[in-house]
């Protein structure tokens, strides 16, 4: 059966600092099933957050494939890009990134503007609706990012994560801004998502319980990725 | 949800950042929309003052020094019964209060009636004696005083000729004014282009004609057109009931003859011909005065001539000898022959053979007396009976014919009566002015022929008069006589029009503080868009495509600019009205002192909002064009102001350091050639040299800051100073540092470039090839002034000290009225004034230079006696004009053309062959006067005088210059130092500056605001590297020296790359003659723009490093 997504090969590498070169992942492998969940640990500055932007085609590898369902992901010009990344892919980040002036409501609503794609805004609204009242924030909808606690804003960053029903959810640190309570919430809100939503999610981050709870766990060594027992890149 | 709520809340969050924006906008569309309501305004107050002074009147027939009868106004309402015409007398004069305390100069009196105020503006008529505005106020006159008049005295012949009487041409009038006429009562009449009215007197036309002794008779006629009727049928109609006394001839009997004479004493061309194509036999007779006829030792002073001449007509030549001709003189009466009466044979004992000199009065150039000689055999005598005996063969000439005496006479000629003996005066009582001696028609026409004409009469036998009247009527053509109606509606409906297009300039004069507005749109614009980067980056990945991303803003930005705009076009009003104000009080000498009327036209605004709109959403466009070059993740994480918005193609926008490098090289190289090789006289091209130098020299210089900015920093230099470190902090935001430098660069470069091209005042002895052609005064007269002021004789007609004036010389013109071309004239001239000189007098002088010739020649003056080939029929002239005027108010240059009519209405073209540098010459044009007089004949006399006082000190030429204006007062010689007229002019040059200068300063101001708010962006953007630096140590003070040494070396690099391109684009003036360099207030200038730069910069610092405080290092 073909993986979601798969990297094949991927390599990283920034421009050079003083005449050294910067790589940061080399030789990644790896291959992310529908409704699989999985966590990617390592230590601060291994390359983890590239790795996941590179999932998500927010950075392009410097060599290597990134392939959709079999489908080489640089094929693509930057509009269907963005409009690939509009339709499958949902960010949660470790800041919230909510829109100060919008309601939790319209914030959730954000991603269903970027396509002309003529869709039924009440449908949207609806399901706006229910995710957030999923989340427990049926009656914080109309209030600002401000008013909103840290594990509300998250709650509904994940919920504008989820509004246009994508495939893959990329979750960069998503309870690392979080006390215990909120992140333990958080976890447990993710992995139900994943379940009802039937979206594969990898999540990077830096708490072992939450990776604990993913399916399959990697770690990000010197630019290479070893799953629990195994090494994947030199 | 959609765009419009995520565009709507966008705004209200960032609303106190846009506000910034929207101010920039607002400004930058004030001054767009200010400026151009200020050209409507300019334009309205122009068609308004044309309006007015026109009225109702369509056409006019302006006959100058001819006067027609008065009843010709209702012949022509008889020939086009709906049209309204009115018969004026208008006269030139100098007014006076009657305590001798105030003067006015060129002062135009008008004898009207109620038909004349029924074609005013208003259809009003104010109690006459009337006076304008403007007079009451040049006079300060108040209700209830008399002012005294010194009119314009019609002598009846053109003055020119040499039997006209130059002295007293004026008549005094002491009028008592009831009232001052308002605009709608043609307080504003004038038939020329021009903001301000002349001075004028309404007295009642039969007041006039009698204090003149001219009987019923005008030289304006006035008409208001019915609709659809056209200036031609105008013409038409005065052809079909004008009369033989219109064009001041008339038919007397004289035996059994008619005898055609003219009240100009000589008959026109046009009318000898006229005569001759009519099927009647005809005489033509000439009878001159002359000096002396002499032969030996005997003569005979003071005699009249004639020639009685065989005319060739329709009917045959048979004439002469049916009026008895060849009763006096011989069929074969040769040229160099001479028939005396039997007095004067027996007088001089002179018989057959003898030779007789004659000697006569002629006017040689510049209108001066030359007595010229003849030498002529004797053929014979006649007794002095039949034709010999006629006393009507003596034309009316001025002082001679009335005269009960010769004692009595008093002839335009200097006559020494101590010369007339008892035996002449006997001659005179028996015979009155009958000719003492007859010449053929070939000598008469030899040596008395003029412009004037050469025939005193041409008689034809029979007693029809009124069939010869008819006949000559039915071929002469009015406009033969200078009789001929123009459109006057047209022309003025095109002065109304601005020669300058005030909205053009005043956006030209406000170019840079649009300029700064819209930086300072662009500069807080992109400040507030870097603030929202993660916004930006989250758009991005939550998949907005990048367009899309751009759009969102483009929105934003659209709506900032429109709501900027409508603003800034509400404000425009306002600021227009302050422009109005400037105009009216303070810069009162850039638009002539005219009286200017705010007025708005929606599409204006309408216009001007939208260029604003335009350019604001430019402005703000220009930030957001990289913008998809931006990686999501960089801008996502991103914190304001580290440039994560603009991270592009890996090379971040480092110029090629070779390329640049050639090309400051090139840029510098083709501003050297442009200095030196532009003619600094030329007006457009020395002024564009100035901008196109300037140009070049800025752009090298903001090329080489842009390298200077963008050069690789070393990681691991030692700064070693502070203030090292703050240069080296200037490259760090190359973009934002560059677009401050070249603000502050533009802004020096324009406000110090452009305070060179201030005129100081003009030396007194300014030489000869300077702007004031080396003379002391220009004047004018209100009244030609006839006698010859180059001699002695002259100045002793006007009563002149001698003493006081002899070492004065003149050089005397002509003067044909018309629009005044300076620019101190607002309105568009459609058919400038002109003036005649004779060339030789300042080609000798070598008086003033050229800034233009349509050929290279040591000497241009010459190119005036030019005799140019005729372009499609019509005759071309050679002119000069100041290239000021040229350039600025007619839009012509060398090699143009312009179309004039002369006297008869006959049109033709001046071809401009040179232009005068800034000049005391401004304002008209000059041809040759030898030309003039050819398409002006009875334009007489010189109303304008270049006076030189060379022989003495400024002391001797101000005692020359009083003394003229003392005794020329009764001519209205209105005499001013040369200097001043030039300083004049100068003004109008200066205010622009000073205009251009103080928007220019707003301009720097606003950079300047700019340049602060870049400081406190920078600042507030590096909180925590200043707090860091707290903590390690420094003191608020050290930092704030560190800050100020890194925008300090911005704000000069600005003021040096722009002084630098100042001091290379002011070459060419400094190469002219022109200005002086005013070094000091061009260091002045630059020393305010530091300290303003400086001041911003401080404050800025100051409250930056207040903002650091240590909770700003919990952000890093």
């Amino acid at each position: 059966m073909t993986p979601l997504l798969e990297l094949e090969n991927v390599a990283k590498t920034f421009a050079p600092v003083e005449g050294c070169a910067n790589t940061v992942l080399s030789g990644i492998d790896l291959e992310i099933g529908a409704s699989e969940t999985l966590a990617i640990v390592g230590p601060s500055g291994s390359g983890k957050s590239t790795l996941l932007f590179l999932l998500g085609t927010l950075e392009t590898p410097t060599t290597g494939r990134v392939l959709w369902e079999g489908r080489d992901l640089a094929e693509l010009s930057t509009g269907r890009l963005a409009d690939f990344r509009n339709r499958e892919i949902g960010f949660i980040f470790q800041e919230h990134h909510l829109l100060p002036q919008l309601s939790a409501f319209e914030n959730v609503l954000v991603p269903t503007l970027a396509s002309k794609a003529g869709r039924d805004r009440s449908l949207l609204a609806q399901r706006a609706e229910g995710l957030l009242a999923t989340v427990g924030l049926k009656d914080r909808m109309a209030h600002r990012p401000a008013q909103l606690s840290g594990g509300e804003r998250q709650r509904v960053a994940c919920v504008r994560a989820l509004i246009n029903a994508p495939r893959l959810l990329l979750a960069d640190e998503p309870t690392g801004s979080l006390d215990r309570r909120s992140a333990d919430e958080l976890t447990d809100l993710l992995l139900s998502l994943n379940e009802s939503e039937g979206v594969a999610l990898v999540t990077v981050t830096h708490a072992p319980k939450l990776a604990q709870r993913m399916q399959r766990g990697f770690e990000l060594l010197d630019g290479s990725l070893c799953e629990a027992g195994r090494e994947t890149g030199t | 949800m959609n765009l419009g709520t995520l565009l709507g809340r966008g705004l209200r969050h960032h609303a106190r950042t846009h506000l910034g924006v929207v101010g920039g906008g607002a400004v930058a569309a004030a001054t767009l929309v200010g400026a151009l309501v200020v050209g409507d305004s300019v334009r309205f107050s122009l068609a308004r003052h044309a309006a007015l002074r026109i009225g109702r009147v369509d056409a006019a027939l302006s006959a100058h020094d001819r006067f027609f009868t008065q009843e010709l106004a209702r012949g022509i309402e008889g020939e086009l019964p709906r049209t309204r015409s009115a018969a004026v007398l208008k006269l030139g004069a100098v007014a006076s209060r009657s305590d001798g305390g105030a003067r006015a100069h060129e002062v135009q009196v008008l004898g009207v009636d109620a038909d004349f105020f029924a074609l005013a503006p208003g259809a009003e008529a104010p109690e006459l004696p009337a006076i304008n505005g403007r007079l009451a106020t040049g006079l300060r006159w108040r209700s209830g005083e008399e002012i005294v008049l010194r009119i314009e005295k019609p002598t009846g012949i053109p003055g020119d000729m040499a039997l006209a009487v130059e002295e007293d041409t004026t008549a005094p009038l002491r009028v008592a004014p009831v009232a001052i006429a308002t605009e709608g009562e043609f307080g504003r009449f004038s038939l020329s282009a021009g903001q301000l009215p002349p001075a004028t007197v309404f007295v009642e036309r039969s007041v006039l004609q009698e204090a003149l002794e001219l009987g019923p008779r005008a030289n304006l006629l006035l008409a208001d057109l019915d609709d659809g009727v056209a200036t031609g049928e105008l013409q038409e109609a005065l052809r079909d009931c004008w009369s033989l006394a219109d064009a001041e001839l008339s038919i007397r009997e004289s035996g059994d003859a008619l005898e055609l004479v003219s009240g100009r004493i000589f008959l026109e061309e046009a009318v000898v011909e006229a005569a001759a194509s009519l099927e009647r036999p005809l005489m033509g007779v000439t009878t001159y005065f002359v000096n002396r006829l002499a032969v030996g030792e005997r003569s005979i002073p003071y005699s009249m001539v004639s020639a009685l001449v065989a005319m060739e007509s329709a009917s045959g030549t048979d004439g002469a000898d049916r009026l008895g001709a060849f009763a006096v003189v011989p069929r074969d009466l040769a040229a160099d022959e001479i028939v005396l009466n039997d007095w004067a044979a027996k007088d001089l004992a002179a018989v057959a053979g003898d030779e007789l000199t004659l000697s006569w009065f002629g006017i040689g150039p510049a209108r001066k007396l030359v007595e010229r000689q003849r030498t002529l055999g004797v053929r014979g005598s006649v007794p002095i009976e039949g034709l010999a005996a006629d006393r009507s063969l003596m034309p009316p000439f001025p002082g001679l014919h009335d005269a009960e005496n010769c004692r009595a006479w008093e002839p335009g000629l200097p006559v020494d009566l101590d010369r007339i003996r008892d035996r002449d005066e006997a001659y005179w009582e028996d015979y009155r002015g009958t000719p003492k001696a007859f010449v053929s028609a070939q000598a008469a026409r030899e040596m008395w022929s003029s412009r004037f004409g050469w025939l005193t009469a041409i008689r034809t036998p029979g007693r029809d008069g009124e069939r010869f009247a008819a006949g000559l009527l039915g071929v002469l053509d009015p406009q033969d006589v200078g009789l001929f109606f123009r459109d006057v509606r047209t022309p003025a409906q095109a002065s109304g029009t601005s020669a300058t297009d005030f909205g053009g300039l005043f956006i030209g004069l406000s170019v840079f503080l649009i300029s700064a507005a819209l930086l300072l749109t662009g500069l807080l614009f992109v400040f507030g868009f870097e603030s929202r980067s993660s916004e930006v980056g989250l758009y991005l990945a939550l998949g907005f495509p990048p367009p899309r991303v751009r759009r969102l803003f483009l929105f934003e930005a659209l709506v900032l600019a429109a709501i900027g705009s409508g603003i800034g076009s509400c404000l425009g009003l306002a600021y227009t009205q302050a422009v109005l104000r400037g105009l009216d009080t303070l810069w009162r000498g850039a638009v002539g002192r005219a009286t200017l009327f705010f007025h708005v036209e929606p599409l204006t605004v309408a216009i001007g909002a939208l260029s604003a709109f335009v350019v604001s959403t430019l402005a703000m466009l220009f930030t957001l064009r990289r913008l998809s070059k931006g990686s999501a993740v960089g801008l996502l994480f991103s914190r304001p102001g580290d440039g994560a918005l603009w991270e592009s193609d890996g090379r971040g926008g480092v110029p090629d350091r070779r390329r640049s490098r050639v090309l400051i090289g090139a840029l510098l190289i083709g501003a050297l050639v442009l200095v030196v090789r532009v003619d600094p006289r030329a007006g457009l091209a020395a002024a564009g040299a100035f901008f196109g130098a300037g140009t070049l020299v800025l752009t090298a210089g903001l090329v080489w800051t842009r390298l200077f900015l963008s050069r690789p920093r070393s990681a691991l230099e030692d700064p070693r100073t502070l203030a090292r470190l703050g240069v080296k902090n200037a490259r760090r935001r190359a973009g934002r540092s560059l677009s401050v430098c070249a603000l502050m660069a533009i802004g020096t470069f324009l406000v110090c470039g452009i305070g060179v091209y201030r005129q100081g005042a003009t030396p007194q002895d300014a030489g000869r090839a300077s702007g004031t052609g080396g003379f002391a005064f220009f004047a004018r007269a209100s009244v030609p002034v006839l006698a010859d002021l180059t001699v002695e004789a002259g100045r002793e007609a006007f009563g002149l000290q001698e003493e006081l004036v002899a070492g004065v010389s003149f050089v005397p013109l002509r003067v044909r009225d018309g629009d005044e071309a300076s620019c101190l004239n607002l309105a568009r001239p459609q058919e400038p004034r002109l003036m005649g000189v004779d060339p030789g007098k300042l080609l000798r002088r070598g008086a003033f230079s050229f800034a233009d010739t349509i050929e290279e020649l040591e000497e241009p003056w010459s190119l005036l006696e030019r005799e140019l080939s005729n372009v499609g029929g019509e005759r071309v002239v050679a002119a000069i004009g100041d290239v000021t005027s040229l350039t600025w108010t007619l839009k012509k240059k060398v090699g143009d053309e312009l179309k004039y009519t002369d006297e008869r209405g006959r049109p033709f073209r001046l071809r401009i062959v040179a232009a005068l540098s800034d000049s005391i010459l401004q304002g008209d044009l000059i041809i040759a006067e030898e030309r003039f007089e050819e398409l002006y004949p009875s334009e007489s006399g010189y109303r304008a005088f270049l006076i030189d006082a060379e022989s003495g000190g400024p002391a001797e030429r101000r005692a020359a210059g009083r003394e003229l204006s003392r005794g020329l007062a009764d001519v209205g010689f209105a005499l001013e130092p040369a200097g001043r007229r030039l300083d004049d002019f100068h003004a109008v040059q200066n205010t622009y500056l000073s205009i251009f200068q103080l928007l220019g300063g707003l301009g720097i101001l606003l950079g300047s605001a700019g340049l602060g708010m870049v400081v406190l962006r920078n600042a507030l953007e590096r909180r925590g590297e200043l707090a860091l630096a707290r903590a390690l140590g420094f003191s608020p003070a050290s930092i704030r020296w560190w800050m100020a040494s890194e925008y300090g070396f911005l704000l000069l690099l600005g003021l040096f790359t722009g002084a630098g391109a100042a001091a290379v684009a002011i070459v060419p003036a400094l190469r002219g003659a022109g200005p002086e360099l005013a070094t000091g207030a061009m260091a002045l200038l630059l020393c305010a723009v530091a300290a303003n730069g400086l001041v911003w910069i401080l404050f800025a610092t100051r409250a930056a490093v207040r903002s650091a405080g240590f909770a700003a290092l919990r952000e890093q």
